[in-house]
């Protein structure tokens, strides 16, 4: 496998909870189940033929996370998910390589994990609006006063002290 | 399936707002892995904002559907990363649309160097384990899932400075325990596989979309910055009362060690006339 690769694998692995290693396996596992099945290799096909689109190649693997967060009843934890997104994504980008179609570089797999991360959370609705909505119902809108907003927390060595001492000023 | 169909998919399967902002989170997280190994600014820049949104963002969503005091591993370990994210690039110069500013703020150098100084503030040993994993999360560009134990009850002033942000349970959707049979069937047409048609492209190139999310981000900055100061003073009130409550309990033994006053005197009456009597 290229080197870019290999170390963007091990990154992300060593980078997630190893917890929920086994979890990510396994979804990478499920991946390439959908990937490489027999109802998939015309549009992989169609991809090679494409050449190397980062925008078609993330989005696709955005649409596959999605199929397995829908598919694992929507228990796939997000922490996990990501990951195994990201490993499938090296995985494709392998594939179309030995393939002959693409030519990894550090350039084409920045391009394509932004393509899927912007891919996947269009899928689920993200939005700026959607966020600003979000925020707005546990905070003050912007443009709010940050003063009004919400005091700093006092540490606890300059909090007033009762006179006498925190001992002494308690005892009647 | 097409991307609108499983678009689809998803808006009727009514994703949490806990759930959309761990992704949040973690997209970020893993974005800025991604940036780092790749050594594409751009990567990382998106990744730092996305999850400052999503840590703050997880930590509103969980706040918002809040039914008691304890800070559960997903917005913990979302706030504790997008804290550590603060503390190493000061939130605002992410969003900077200067190399400069931003090479500053995201170098990995910076990024370690300001969880260390967080660290420093942070006790190991707090109670509610709230440090350490908060320490870990920071220094893990991937989101973590972080076990919390009984969370130490936050001091009435971060109470007061969370100033709506009452409660700070973690969202609904919490993290599933690691249950590998995730379920997922063979391909069959249940996929929709053979559905997916030949249109893979989403519907905003991702330029477009990362430069709409900065552009809010940048905005909202104040938004952000107070959401992280709410939680950075939540997590320093909180391991603020821990260390107290370790200061107190030392205080304790060493009294019991050292106190004569707290032995009762033996002014038996009995023993003062026996002691005389004939």
């Amino acid at each position: 496998m290229n080197p870019i690769l290999e170390k963007t694998s091990a990154a992300v692995l060593e980078k997630s909870d190893q917890r929920l290693q086994p979890v990510i396996l396994k979804l990478v596992e499920a991946g390439k189940k959908v990937m490489y099945s027999e109802r998939t290799r015309d549009l992989a096909l169609e991809q090679l033929q494409g050449g190397a689109d980062p925008e078609a190649i993330g989005s696709g693997i955005a649409q596959l996370a999605g199929i397995l967060f829908t598919e694992s009843q929507r228990t796939a934890p997000m922490e996990a998910l990501m990951p195994a997104a990201v490993l499938l994504l090296v995985e494709a980008l392998a594939f179309l390589e030995e393939a002959g179609a693409v030519e990894v570089t550090p350039d084409l797999v920045a391009e394509s994990t932004s393509a899927l991360g912007s891919s996947f959370l269009q899928l689920i609705g993200v939005t700026p609006e959607k966020l600003q909505q979000m925020m707005a119902g546990g905070m003050p809108a912007e443009g709010g006063s940050p003063e009004g907003m919400a005091p700093e927390v006092m540490p606890a060595e300059q909090a007033p002290m009762p006179p006498g001492g925190i001992v002494e000023g308690a005892m009647p | 399936m097409a991307f609108a169909a499983v678009a689809a998919v998803f808006s009727g399967a009514a994703v949490s707002a806990a759930t959309v902002m761990s992704a949040v989170a973690t997209i970020g997280a893993t974005m800025s892995v991604v940036g780092m190994v790749t050594g594409s600014k751009s990567l990382m820049k998106i990744g730092g904002v996305m999850s400052l949104v999503g840590g703050v963002g997880g930590l509103v969503a969980g706040a918002a559907s809040a039914a008691g005091g304890a800070l559960t591993a997903e917005a913990g370990g979302a706030a504790a990363s997008a804290v550590g994210d603060v503390a190493a690039s000061a939130g605002s110069e992410a969003l900077t649309a200067s190399a400069g500013a931003l090479e500053s703020g995201l170098s990995p150098g910076l990024i370690e160097g300001g969880v260390q100084n967080l660290g420093g503030e942070l006790a190991a040993n707090a109670a509610g384990n709230m440090a350490a994993p908060a320490m870990n999360a920071a220094q893990n560009a991937v989101g973590n899932v972080v076990e919390l134990g009984a969370a130490p009850s936050i001091t009435p002033a971060a109470s007061e400075a969370s100033s709506g942000i009452v409660s700070m349970t973690g969202p609904q959707a919490t993290v599933t325990p690691m249950d590998t049979s995730i379920g997922v069937r063979a391909p069959a047409d249940s996929f929709g596989i053979k559905n997916l048609g030949a249109s893979f492209s989403s519907p905003q190139p991702s330029g477009g979309f990362w430069d709409s999310m900065s552009t809010w981000a940048e905005r909202n900055k104040t938004l952000l910055n107070s959401g992280m100061q709410v939680v950075g003073g939540a997590l320093k009130g909180a391991n603020e009362r821990a260390m107290w409550d370790e200061k107190m309990a030392l205080d304790r033994d060493r009294l019991k060690l050292q106190s004569y006053g707290s032995q009762t005197a033996n002014f038996a009456p009995g023993a003062i006339v026996t002691g005389g009597a004939r």
